[in-house]
């Protein structure tokens, strides 16, 4: 009976790189971040979407780079040493996603995460859930919502 | 042994080969009495007959074999080249193909019957080089020997020939055939060499030293050699060391005066040249020691040159990797930099900088190993017109341009189906027999031309005709038949859209349905390649002046030569292919019509396009500048003039995608990384204007 029990365990906990914004802390499925760099040169791209803050060079390859904060209708806050760039993946889609600070990896249990029902307006399309660890409070993002590949 | 981790060597080596052979059949066949080309055919045959012998495939060992002793005859000039031997050869690598791809699938080498070939083969042998039956057997290379070619003596050897006869000495060319079965060829060879040291001077050797300890030489090679001892003294030494099959000695002087009575009969200048140039080789023909060793180079260096350039096959995903590792190289640079500028550390910036144009270059030599010119796909298909061509009893023209231009790997390994279509379309439907042609006071043989260039930011790729064209009438009224239209939307088509019908699914405008095309797959099927591939297709045509069909690929890799701007503190880059000029001009050159700015430049009115507001670049403070630079770029015929704050200069860049969240922006078409590690992106100069 070992195996199923792993497997429950393993279904009942998921693993987030949380990561704040302004004083909120937020939160993507480890699986779809594929790394973590700091701020670097960001090219503005004319006529892209407003939340789109331009583009980097990734090891030779032009990634997008999405400020979140703006995606999510957060005020701006000015870069500091914390400021990172998380990479996200989904499906073939890459971006970049300009945040305050990467706190840690969490793990978090399943049962932890209630569905989006606190907020109500029109960024709830972006969170998938919150999760609860002590008393903290982590945002679960939708990637594809925020990417854009949802809807719009 | 165990042949399989060969097998992909064998099969791509066979392929390249075949390749050669193919090129070099056509080559010989516009040229018959090139005899160089043969020499690569034969090498080329060879070479295959070898692999194929090693890798246990004797019946391509076979054909190739057969193949060989057609091509020895021609190359001794002992077969004349013919239609008809042309003809059988091409058959021959035909069939060769056919079992290289057989053997490729996994399947058997004898895929198709060979017997009719090698018939074939073996009576043009025998039939038409009754004469030279001794030659025509393979297995008696010594026998030929006489009758090769003298050795061609130039004017510094002559002099040395007659230095030595002169002072008593003999002079001999010898010509020493080694056992077929030999293996240590080169072992041999150095013996021979050796024992003639004891004897004499080797003057020079055919091939030359370097080649015989290479191995470089079939199972006989020349000597001419300077010596007291009888010829027949030389001989018996020679016979003596194992494995040499045969010795021939002749005479050099006799040999040197027939061939003086051969170049004196067409022209005399030959001969007349050797005093002239006597007073430059003298003090070395005293010894003619010195004189051997500056021939031999020389011969050796002479024989190289033709040789192809050298490659290695490498798999595209570990360049994908050398070129990721680059990247993470490049990053890891720019920290060490940082760090160099924060404590200050001269000496390590320094260094520093001498590995930023190491890594500089390296980069943009991963990314151009990327890139294989079209010609690796235009290489396949002077063959099928000439095929095709002689089915269809047309006389076509092939002309090929921009072999040169370099696409991305996936895209040349994508593109050939779809020109090969087109072309076949061009000749089958396109180009009208040469008896209508003469009618219609054309040249009785149709021009079809394959040209590749980069426009814009795209390779365009097109295949022209100068053949009937396309009837839109021809082509509304099929659509209106087949009901892929109404009436009423034929005729609201113009022209020009109306051909366009041709790349809809199930569309075949031909009378008769050939084996060649109009099976009504065709063009739609070109169409959804192409596209597939981001490119776009199209076509102009004109009845009875010809077609041509327009692929436009996108480079999603390719490298371009363009100019860097600087709008603010923005970089942008235009692609040198567009741009006309650039000018400096003042602010009061400017001139308003019709409330647009324009400029005057050489009479010609151009509008003026300030990039800044165009791409919204935020305004920094400063002074207006009084020194305008103004890039002048054109679409077709149209020119515009765009504004910048500064020119930064000519650099070949890398064009990159910017991926599906940003497709389908205007006026930006990629982007590039720029040398420092940041991102500048490109204009499309044709959604400027």
């Amino acid at each position: 009976m070992a195996t199923p029990e792993n497997n429950v365990q393993v279904d009942n906990e998921v693993q987030v790189v949380a990561f704040k914004l302004r004083d909120e802390e937020y939160g993507f499925n480890i699986l779809n971040v594929k790394e973590i760099k700091g701020l670097t040169d960001i090219t503005r791209v004319p006529f892209a979407s407003d939340f789109i803050k331009g583009v980097i060079n990734l090891r030779g390859s032009v990634l997008p780079v999405i400020d979140l904060k703006k995606r999510l209708g957060l005020q701006n806050t000015p870069y500091t040493d914390d400021t990172r760039i998380v990479i996200v993946r989904s499906d073939d889609i890459e971006v970049g996603m300009i945040v305050d600070a990467v706190t840690e990896v969490i793990t978090l249990d399943t049962a932890h995460i209630d569905a989006a029902k606190v907020v109500d307006n029109e960024t709830n399309r972006f969170i998938t859930g919150i999760g609860k660890e002590d008393d903290r409070l982590i945002i679960m993002l939708n990637l594809d919502a925020i990417i854009g590949l949802q809807e719009e | 042994m165990d042949t399989n981790q060969y097998m992909e060597m064998f099969l791509e080596e066979s392929r390249e080969h075949l390749q050669s052979l193919n090129d070099g059949l056509l080559g010989l066949e516009n040229d018959p009495e090139d005899l160089s080309i043969l020499n690569d055919i034969f090498r080329n045959a060879h070479t295959i007959k070898g692999m194929s012998a090693t890798m246990g495939y004797t019946k391509i060992a076979e054909l190739t074999h057969d193949t060989e002793n057609v091509l020895d005859l021609l190359r001794k000039e002992q077969l004349k080249v013919s239609e008809d031997i042309v003809d059988t050869l091409f058959k021959c690598v035909d069939s060769l193909e056919q079992m290289v791809e057989s053997i490729g699938e996994g399947g058997p080498e004898d895929v198709v019957d060979v017997t009719e070939i090698a018939a074939k083969l073996s009576a043009l042998v025998k039939g038409e080089a009754a004469p030279a039956a001794a030659a025509a057997a393979p297995a008696a290379p010594a026998a030929e020997a006489p009758a090769a070619p003298s050795i061609e003596y130039d004017d510094t050897d002559k002099d040395v020939i007659n230095q030595a006869l002169g002072s008593g000495m003999r002079v001999l060319h010898i010509n020493v055939a080694l056992t077929e079965s030999c293996v240590l060829k080169s072992a041999r060879s150095y013996m021979v060499m050796n024992a003639l040291d004891q004897l004499g001077d080797v003057m020079k050797s055919i091939p030359p030293a370097e080649d015989l300890e290479q191995e470089k030489f079939e199972h006989s090679f020349d000597v001419v050699f300077v010596t007291d001892a009888e010829p027949s003294t030389v001989e018996e030494t020679l016979m003596a060391i194992s494995e040499v099959d045969k010795v021939v000695i002749t005479d050099v002087a006799e040999e040197l005066k027939a061939q003086e009575a051969a170049a004196k009969a067409p022209a005399a200048p030959a001969p007349a040249a050797a005093p002239a140039a006597a007073p430059a080789p003298a003090p070395a023909a005293a010894k003619p020691a010195p004189a051997k060793k500056a021939a031999a180079p020389a011969k050796g260096a002479e024989k190289k040159a033709p040789k192809g350039s050298q490659s290695v096959r490498v798999d595209i995903e570990k360049l994908d990797n050398l070129l990721n590792l680059v990247g993470e190289l490049v990053i890891n640079k720019v920290r060490l930099e940082q760090i160099g500028i924060t404590h200050r550390l001269a000496e390590l910036t320094e260094t520093l900088e001498q590995m930023d144009r190491v890594t500089t270059d390296l980069q943009t030599v991963v990314m151009k190993v990327r890139m294989v010119p079209v010609g690796q796909v235009f290489n396949r298909f002077p063959r099928m017109v000439r095929d095709l061509a002689k089915e269809l009893n047309k006389e076509i023209n092939l002309t090929i341009e921009g072999e040169e231009t370099e696409l991305d790997r996936t895209v040349i390994d994508e593109i050939g189906d779809p020109l090969m279509h087109l072309l076949r379309n061009s000749l089958d439907h396109g180009v009208e027999h040469p008896d209508d042609r003469e009618a219609k006071g054309k040249p009785r043989s149709g021009e079809v031309a394959l040209i590749a260039r980069h426009e814009g930011n795209n390779v365009v790729i097109m295949v022209t005709d100068d053949g009937k064209g396309i009837n839109a009438d021809a082509i509304r009224r099929k659509a209106v038949e087949k009901g892929m239209i109404s009436q009423e939307e034929a005729d609201s088509l113009n022209d020009a859209d109306a051909v366009r019908l041709i790349f809809l699914p199930g569309f075949s405008t031909a009378e008769t349905i050939t084996d060649v095309s109009g099976r009504g797959v065709g063009m739609d099927v070109v169409r959804s390649k192409i596209e597939t591939l981001g490119g776009h297709v199209d076509v102009e045509t004109k009845v009875d002046e010809g077609s041509v069909f327009k692929i436009k690929l996108p480079l999603t890799l390719a490298i371009i030569q363009a100019l860097l701007v600087k709008v603010q503190e923005e970089m942008y880059a235009i692609p040198l292919g567009s741009i006309d000029s650039t000018i400096n001009i003042k602010q009061e050159d400017i001139k308003t019509v019709q409330n647009k700015e324009v400029i005057v430049l050489r009479g010609q009115i151009i509008p003026i396009i300030r990039l800044g507001n165009i791409l919204n670049v935020p305004t920094q403070e400063g002074e207006e500048n009084d020194d305008i630079f103004v890039v002048v770029v054109h679409l077709g015929e149209r020119k515009a003039g765009i504004v910048v704050d500064n020119l930064i200069g000519q650099q070949e860049i890398v064009i990159k995608t910017l991926g599906k969240l940003l497709a389908g922006l205007k006026v930006i078409s990629g982007a590039t990384v720029l040398g420092d590690g940041r991102v500048a992106l490109i204009l499309d100069v044709s959604a400027l204007m």
